[in-house]
């Protein structure tokens, strides 16, 4: 009931320049998929380091996030979609229509679980790439912006957001990510989603993320999560997070 | 009336110790137990580092934020190195935790780390030195089960594989026995137990990321198939045969 009093509020939201049910149509719902084809990185391998290390960056793109691609693809030839896709629009509309697009479907239930897990995975890692970038100290949003006021009013200042950000990633148990995402109501929030969930379900805008499952820290790091949390704080990129204010 | 009064009123304190009694639950704070063997034991299937960080930092948080609770609560007076303290927990949480007063996420914490501390002290003794040809022995119980519920060993095999290369984020992959001897292949979640279903788990395999990604990466399915080398199936006979048994018949034997 929840997720289909979300599509039909993401259809009707009166947010500003609201897109986010881009391309929801009464037609074919296959009209806006296609099959999901990973991006290049905006970056060399070795360009977050030493917050993220060559390696991991490799394995993390080329391993991990292929393979939800691959995975998801294998469903979605399944339903005869055509076409390939390197961003993450395709996987939005997915996700944000999931009931209405699956209805028009008959697939199996593990198979249902597979696309929205990998269709999950492949969308957050598209942008968790651009949600990064190389190191630079003094790292945060540009003073006076609008993010940055939005973040203040919400969490009282900068230091107090990072602080919110820091213990809500030490305390995600399992897989999963954090994420500093924008609300329908335009505020801004601090929220973890398990697994490859997407805050998109929810109808909230992913704008900075961390992934904190253990192979995106695990080489480097291991179990010191709480060292790998206090390095994505110099690759943070804000610039990306303020852009996707208001989509 | 001053005798009936009184003779009622030691009556109920008795009643009340009784009671208290009953459903008074010991304590104990969690240790660690050690590995049965070295680090470098199962090697080359799970690497010496693996093992060293897998027991000294990740099981030992689990018992570190359990104790964490529990030191809060002020309830424990020992401590125990095994599982048998935290079985009696997980299996009876439903009855135990509305006695504790704990808020929502210390619960969550409680149980998660409980599980955790349970699921690895498991863990190490279901693992040992690696063998080839690795099997139950042929006319053992065990044996005898999973060939009768699979159809045979590779069966058995290729059915734990796809289960636990199907478990996707962080959990386990078990072979469990029930009150009435029925085996079954089961994945739980992040540090859920068996226990929690009822199920008795005589073999698991941790497909968290941190018990295989330093040595094998992405590469789960060979991680999966070096666990059959040093499986230890002396371990999985003897739960089986220390599973506490029901004589009711299981009218649900695949649950």
């Amino acid at each position: 009931m929840r997720r289909a009093t979300r599509c039909v509020l993401a259809v009707t939201s009166r947010r500003r320049n609201l897109t986010f049910s881009r391309g929801l149509t009464t037609a074919s719902s296959n009209a806006n998929l296609r099959l999901f084809k990973i991006p290049e990185l905006p970056y060399a391998y070795n360009a977050l380091e030493p917050a993220v290390d060559q390696e991991t960056m490799k394995l993390h793109h080329t391993k991990h996030h292929q393979a939800y691609a691959t995975k998801a693809n294998e469903v979605l030839k399944e339903l005869n979609v055509q076409g390939e896709s390197n961003s993450e629009k395709d996987s939005e509309y997915l996700l944000v229509n999931w009931d209405s697009v699956i209805s028009q479907h008959k697939l199996s239930k593990p198979n249902l679980k597979k696309l929205k897990n990998n269709a999950g995975g492949f969308d957050n890692h598209c942008r968790f790439w651009k949600m990064l970038r190389p190191p630079r100290q003094q790292n945060a949003p540009q003073q006076g912006g609008e993010l940055s006021n939005l973040i203040n009013e919400k969490f009282g200042s900068f230091q107090e957001f990072q602080k919110k950000f820091s213990d809500s990633s030490v305390g995600v148990f399992g897989s999963g990510w954090t994420w500093l995402v924008q609300n329908a109501d335009g505020k801004v929030d601090v929220v973890t989603t398990p697994n490859q969930d997407s805050p998109l379900e929810d109808g909230a805008r992913p704008l900075l993320g961390l992934d904190l499952w253990e192979h995106a820290y695990y080489l480097k790091y291991q179990n010191k999560r709480p060292e790998y949390i206090e390095s994505f704080w110099t690759i943070a990129n804000w610039d990306y997070a303020q852009q996707q204010l208001n989509k | 009336m001053k005798v009936v009064a009184r003779v009622t009123v030691v009556l109920l304190l008795l009643l009340a110790l009784i009671v208290v009694g009953c459903v008074g639950v010991e304590w104990r704070m969690f240790k660690i137990p050690d590995l049965p063997y070295s680090y470098d034991a199962l090697e080359p299937m799970i690497d010496k580092e693996t093992m060293t960080i897998h027991h000294t930092k990740h099981h030992q948080a689990y018992a570190t934020k359990v104790n964490e609770v529990l030191s809060e609560l002020n309830l424990t007076t020992t401590e125990t190195t095994d599982e048998i303290h935290s079985q009696y927990l997980l299996e009876n949480w439903e009855a135990i935790i509305p006695n504790l007063n704990l808020e929502g996420n210390k619960q969550t914490k409680l149980k998660n780390n409980l599980g955790g501390y349970d699921n690895h002290c498991r863990f190490w003794k279901m693992l040992r030195t690696s063998t080839p040809n690795n099997r139950p022995q042929p006319g053992t119980e065990l044996s005898d089960l999973i060939t009768s519920r699979f159809g045979s060993f590779e069966a058995f095999q290729t059915q734990f594989k796809d289960a636990a290369l199907n478990v996707f984020g962080s959990g386990w992959t078990w072979l469990v026995s029930n009150s009435t001897r029925h085996l079954n292949i089961i994945s739980t979640y992040n540090q859920v137990s068996p226990l929690v279903h009822r199920s008795y788990p005589l073999l698991g395999i941790d497909l968290w990321e941190h018990a295989y990604y330093l040595q094998y990466q992405n590469r789960r399915a060979e991680y999966i198939d070096s666990f059959w080398a040093v499986a230890n199936w002396h371990y999985a006979q003897q739960q089986l045969s220390s599973t506490p048994q029901s004589h009711t018949v299981d009218l649900h034997p695949d649950r």
